[in-house]
């Protein structure tokens, strides 16, 4: 499952070896660690016009250095272009030129971060003309950034602002090592109602200050598959974050699911999601232990690879079975059932292949299609509530299921994305994380790639 | 069911002992899937298990109290040693325990007594088994001569010592299945009852399918998700032949009661195998599961023990429960017809039904246990409704956590009043009463 | 060895059993080529020891070959171990009409008034009485009493049959017998006997006579092979029967056929509810429930030996 090539070439010689050949040269990414700084360099802040002032007022107050413009040999944590104000295309010159200065001067592990406002809400062809022209400009400066940099968008809905508590947890995501294998992506954020983020999270995403070592604190997160690979990750990282977590996995798992369960000081429950009474155990056992169901991560998955010519009926409905008819069963359930709090949050894997598609993958790359078109029909069923739901589609991540994959397709497939490296499971977990807070109120349908900017698919 | 029968003659208990839950690993056949695991790693894992379920992790459980019938001398604080390599608190005292096959309903019964006082909010009790990884002794010559060895002082007496030993000193004592003071294995002691009660071959084989027919279907349909945890691979009880049938268990050669004047009865089949495995049951007081949001499956009403002097045959070895039953109905007021379910330890079909055979004969309950009729019959079809060591397996010590457990979720399930009865080896026996909270 | 007017000759010391084995060896090779016929009187004499010590060391190793618990109180059967080379030495006087070597030990009973504790110096005296016919030639019995402080606190009488010995012509032969088919009752137990248990016992218990040692010695003596000391079964038997005697204790044993060497012996013990009169020849004993004991060959469906234990 170790990445030798990536090793390889961190270390010295080789590194100087891959250069002069020309090989990719992927880069350690910077991961979040206890403790993380924010930005230890100077965070540039480019753009005109008041949002962009009060984003730079905000980091300011999380004790970030702000420039609002770069200074010559200067090194840069981040650079945050602010273009939510852009009205026509050539708007985008001077901020867009501005970051071109401040690319060069970006740390390892850097970070670029657009804003801007929904092509959606645009006002007419120019201003839709603007804000559709900052994607493609951003995706590609993804593309360019080099030494593990990546470069996202947070899209702002509606009456969204550069300051509202899930803009700023967008923002702090992006630039947070959390984010490392995030590139190339944009996450819409809608303003909310009040009330339905509690006023300490906002207060606590727009200070900076005090931000909860443990934002999940007091929160009950069930997970799906949480036996090994990324189910076992994001309990972990849910644990860290303060969740008491329910870790749910088939029985016959069941003695990897204690293990982690014990690690994460949570509770094992061996169900198959694929029972009728599936979501009724796992809600009496919350409702029992915990009272209230604030996190559903519908993790587990499976596959069963066929060329769709040699597919057979118990390949294809096992996968439809577990990775989305039992979403849409438990979830019908939750909904229904008063343990599931008004501001609960359900995060669904769904995967690349179901947004590309992957040769061999017709049955899987259906049912994550179908996560990610349940998730943006329930999220519209959620807005004005509380609740959100979300996917999230994981790239080539280095897990058990990925390391059967044949050697030189893995590594192929590893390389294929700008980062030049499979994520990691922690990875998806951290974005998982971010998801669930009460500060990501704001966001809601979203379908995050974890894929460090995978060729493949859009 | 009487709802009136009450517990008059019991004295009061202060307080209510609970049983919150259980966990154990699927029952592997000796030298199977746990052939190079110890008693302690076993154990770990069922104590793990039982943590992952119910969130325990770090936690100071008021005791934990186990034990295993096999033990190596390595062992001599094994439950302790469990709790230290668990997810368990380390400041969690724990103590053995060894009633031979009823070490594990004897736990229940010690934690839950002390629950009812005070002396403890929680407690786990359990046992676990290894026939794979018994304990080898030494020969008593090279033993005692190791000793002395030990404590010699000179090289001359230490010559001396070692010029004692005899070839024969240097070959192992594998440990053995027999009774001490009689020589007979269980097997041989229960064909001896089996014999005695004329308990047919066709009523052995046919417990022994029911027992593997029940225990299927409970695993069909999941009901040891929650009990079980699996270990090293195993998912299920891998003595489990769900394909058995009574035509396939007839075919089996009988192995006890051959020596005997009546025919030999008893059968690979209607015997339990040599098993290894673990169980444990998480106990508490109502206050300990309400404040911690935990269930309550069934209350620990109460239990009896009894022991026979079957070295001088005036009983059988596995009789014990018979004379343990009619006091633990007396003392509480009930009869068979009170209960919805009974677990009876299947050591051998043979024990089961020549226990029920003692209870429904007058002369027998009359002469013997000095009661006034027979004590009464036990509905076959409320008899191990998920199976019971014929199929499971018999791992001694964990037995009773086993049937605790599972007996404790029936009623949660189904309400009404459960009774256990485990055999034992130096003919003692364990009876207890499990009643549903509602 | 100093005589008195009523016939006791007072030992200095137990005697030592080799030493008296060794001296019958050498009588019954006289006596092979000298007489068939005896005369029908046994020697008045008593031998007698006084202020005998247990050796605890010797009393550790009896008991834990026994299997029985290594507690100060002195079990029964090592309490006639003890007296053993007592009596051994009447058989071995040259005026004992009967080879010591060859004897077969039929039956032994014991009353036992109270449990002597290790500490106690014992005195000991031994004779022999009763010299009768028997089917197969003469019995006798041999009787030693254990006393401590002047007041007896165990008593056995052992009785031996000398083969092809016939008595003078004033005593009448009796007729065999006619045993009934021997009909094993319900187990409860089996004794696994290996090759070395005789001379385990024989260690333990310093009788070394020569059937027990191994098959060659016991053939060299007419023996099929090695067999099992007839003390050693009633040690078990009795240890198994009572293994906590607390006050007085009467016992018997009645060897039927021996038991050859490694064996196996089933065992019936039988708690006869009430009990019933265990016997009581010498007075004393205990009168409390007894335990029936048979012993036998499971696939010779032969008897070993019957007895029975009574503890009060």
């Amino acid at each position: 499952m170790a990445d030798t090539y990536l090793n390889l070439v961190n270390s010295p010689l080789p590194a100087r070896i891959a250069k002069a050949l020309g090989l990719p040269r992927p880069s350690v990414l910077r991961r979040y660690t206890e403790g993380e700084v924010l930005a230890p360099h100077p965070v540039l802040v480019a753009g005109a016009g008041a949002g962009a002032d009060a984003l730079a007022e905000v980091l300011l107050g999380w004790d970030i250095e702000v420039r609002r413009h770069v200074l010559p040999g200067e090194a840069l944590s981040a650079a945050v272009v602010v273009l939510d104000a852009a009205t026509e295309p050539a708007e985008l010159a001077a901020p867009m030129l501005e970051l071109g200065q401040a690319v060069r001067l970006l740390v390892p592990g850097g970070r670029v971060v657009g804003v801007l406002r929904s092509v959606a809400d645009a006002s007419g062809p120019a201003e839709a003309a603007a804000r559709q022209g900052i994607d493609g400009a951003l995706r590609s400066v993804a593309h360019e950034l080099r030494a593990g940099a990546t470069a996202n968008g947070i899209i702002l809905r509606g009456e969204a602002t550069t300051t509202d508590a899930a803009t700023l947890a967008a923002l702090r995501f992006f630039l947070s090592g959390r984010s490392a294998y995030v590139d190339g992506q944009f996450i819409e954020v809608s303003a909310v109602p009040t009330g339905s983020v509690t006023d300490l999270a906002a207060a606590t995403a727009a200070a900076g200050e005090g931000v909860s070592d443990q934002p999940l604190a007091g929160k009950t997160a069930v997970v799906t598959g949480a036996a090994r690979g990324i189910g076992a990750e994001i309990a972990r990282v849910l644990a860290r974050e303060g969740a008491r977590v329910v870790a749910v996995d088939v029985p016959a798992a069941g003695e990897q699911l204690a293990a982690v369960a014990n690690s994460v000081r949570g509770t094992a429950l061996q169900l198959d999601i694929t029972a009728p009474e599936a979501a009724a155990r796992i809600l009496d056992h919350v409702r029992e232990r915990f009272g209230v169901l604030d996190i559903v991560v519908h993790n587990a998955g499976i596959t069963r690879d066929k060329l769709l010519a040699n597919m057979d009926a118990a390949r294809w409905d096992s996968v439809i079975a577990v990775n989305i008819a039992s979403q849409l069963r438990m979830n019908e359930q939750f909904l229904a059932s008063d343990a599931f709090s008004d501001t609960g949050r359900i995060i669904s894997l769904a995967s690349t292949s179901g947004i590309a598609g992957n040769r061999g993958q017709s049955n899987y790359a259906a049912s994550k299609a179908g996560v990610i078109g349940m998730v943006r029909a329930q999220a519209a069923g959620f807005e004005g509530t509380g609740r959100t739901i979300n996917a999230v589609a994981p790239g080539f991540i280095e897990t058990d299921m990925t390391a059967r994959i044949p050697p030189l397709t893995r590594q192929v497939a590893r390389r294929l994305s700008s980062l030049q490296q499979g994520g990691l499971p922690v990875d998806v977990a951290e974005t998982v994380a971010f998801l669930a807070a009460a500060a990501a109120a704001g966001i809601n349908g979203q379908v995050v790639r974890v894929c460090g900017q995978n060729l493949v698919g859009a | 069911m009487a709802d009136q029968a009450g517990t008059q003659n019991a004295a009061p208990s202060p307080r209510t002992a609970v049983v919150i839950g259980g966990n154990r690993i699927p029952f592997a056949r000796a030298g199977g899937a746990y052939a190079y695991s110890s008693n302690r790693d076993m154990l770990i894992a069922a104590l793990d298990g039982l943590v992952a379920r119910f969130g325990l992790q770090g936690e100071r459980i008021g005791e934990v109290a186990a034990g295993a019938v096999l033990k190596h001398s390595r062992d001599f604080n094994l439950t302790r040693e469990a709790v230290l390599g668990s997810a368990l608190s380390p400041a969690t005292p724990a103590y053995d325990l060894q009633q031979a096959c009823a070490t594990g309903l004897e736990t229940v019964v010690g934690l839950s007594n002390k629950i009812k006082l005070g002396q403890i909010e929680s407690g786990i009790a359990g046992g676990v088994d290894s026939a794979s990884d018994a304990p080898i002794a030494v020969s008593e010559g090279l033993r005692r001569a190791l000793l002395d060895l030990s404590r010699a002082k000179t090289t001359q007496q230490k010559i001396r010592i070692l010029s004692k030993l005899r070839p024969r000193d240097l070959s192992p004592n594998a440990p053995g299945t027999g009774e001490p003071r009689t020589g007979l294995s269980m097997g041989e002691h229960q064909a001896i009852t089996t014999a005695a009660w004329q308990i047919t071959r066709e009523a052995q084989d046919d417990l022994a399918y029911r027992s593997h027919q029940n225990l299927a279907a409970a695993f069909e349909r999941d009901f040891f998700s929650d009990l079980m945890t699996p270990y090293r691979g195993l998912t299920r009880d891998a003595n489990l032949r769900a394909d058995t049938s009574l035509e396939k268990l007839a075919t089996l050669k009988p192995v006890f009661g051959t020596g005997l004047d009546t025919p030999a009865t008893m059968t690979a089949g209607n015997s339990t195998p040599l098993t290894d495995g673990a169980a444990v049951v998480l106990l508490g007081s109502e206050e300990y599961a309400r404040t911690n949001n935990l269930p309550m499956l069934a209350n620990v009403v109460d239990a009896e023990a009894a022991a026979v002097d079957f070295v001088h045959g005036e009983e059988g070895l596995l009789m014990a429960p018979v004379h343990a039953m009619p006091r633990l109905l007396e003392r509480n007021g009930l009869t068979f017809d009170d209960f919805d379910f009974f677990e009876i330890h299947e050591a051998f079909a043979g024990t089961v039904l020549s226990s029920i055979a003692a209870w429904e004969d007058e002369d027998y309950c009359t002469r013997v246990l000095g009661l006034d009729g027979a004590l009464g019959s036990i509905d076959r079809s409320r008899l191990n409704v998920h199976g019971s060591s014929l199929a499971t397996g018999h791992p001694f010590a964990a037995t009773g956590g086993r049937i605790v457990a599972s007996l404790g979720k029936t009623l949660s399930e189904q309400g009404g009043r459960g009774l256990i009865s485990v055999c034992a080896a130096g003919g003692q026996g364990v009876v207890a009463i499990l009643e549903a909270r509602n | 060895m100093s005589g008195d007017a009523a016939g006791l000759v007072q030992l200095t010391d137990v005697p030592d059993l080799g030493g008296l084995y060794r001296r019958a060896i050498g009588l019954a090779l006289r006596r092979r080529v000298t007489r068939r016929t005896v005369p029908p009187t046994l020697p008045d004499a008593r031998h007698g020891v006084t202020g005998v010590r247990v050796d605890l060391a010797d009393l550790t190793r009896f008991q834990q070959f026994l299997g029985s618990a290594v507690l100060d109180r002195v079990p029964s059967a090592y309490l006639h171990t003890i007296a053993f080379p007592v009596a051994m030495s009447v058989l071995a006087r040259p005026d004992f009409p009967m080879p010591l070597l060859g004897l077969v030990h039929l039956r032994n009973e014991v009353h036992q008034d109270r449990q002597v504790g290790a500490s106690e110096l014992l005195d000991v005296v031994a004779w022999s009485e009763d010299l009768r016919p028997h089917a197969a030639g003469a019995q006798f019995d041999l009787v030693t009493e254990i006393s401590v402080g002047g007041h007896r606190v165990w008593c056995g009488r052992s009785v031996y049959l000398a083969r092809g010995i016939r008595l003078e012509p004033s005593h009448s032969r009796p007729a065999g017998e006619d045993r009934p088919a021997f009909v094993p009752p319900v187990r409860t137990g089996v004794w696994r006997l290996d090759a070395a248990t005789g001379r385990h016992y024989a260690a333990v218990s310093g009788d070394w006579n020569p059937i027990h040692l191994s098959g060659p010695s016991a053939r060299a003596l007419g023996m099929k092979g090695a067999i099992a000391h007839g003390m050693y079964l009633a040690a078990r038997m009795v240890d198994e029967a009572v293994p906590a005697p607390t006050g007085a204790l009467s016992w018997r044993i009645d060897f039927a056929t021996p038991v050859l060497l490694p064996g196996s012996v089933t065992t019936a013990f039988l708690a006869v509810p009430g009990g019933m009169d265990g016997g009581g020849l010498d007075g004393g004993g205990a009168a409390g429930p007894r335990t029936d004991v048979v012993g036998w060959d499971a696939k010779r469906r032969r008897p070993h030996f019957t007895g029975w234990v009574r503890a009060e």
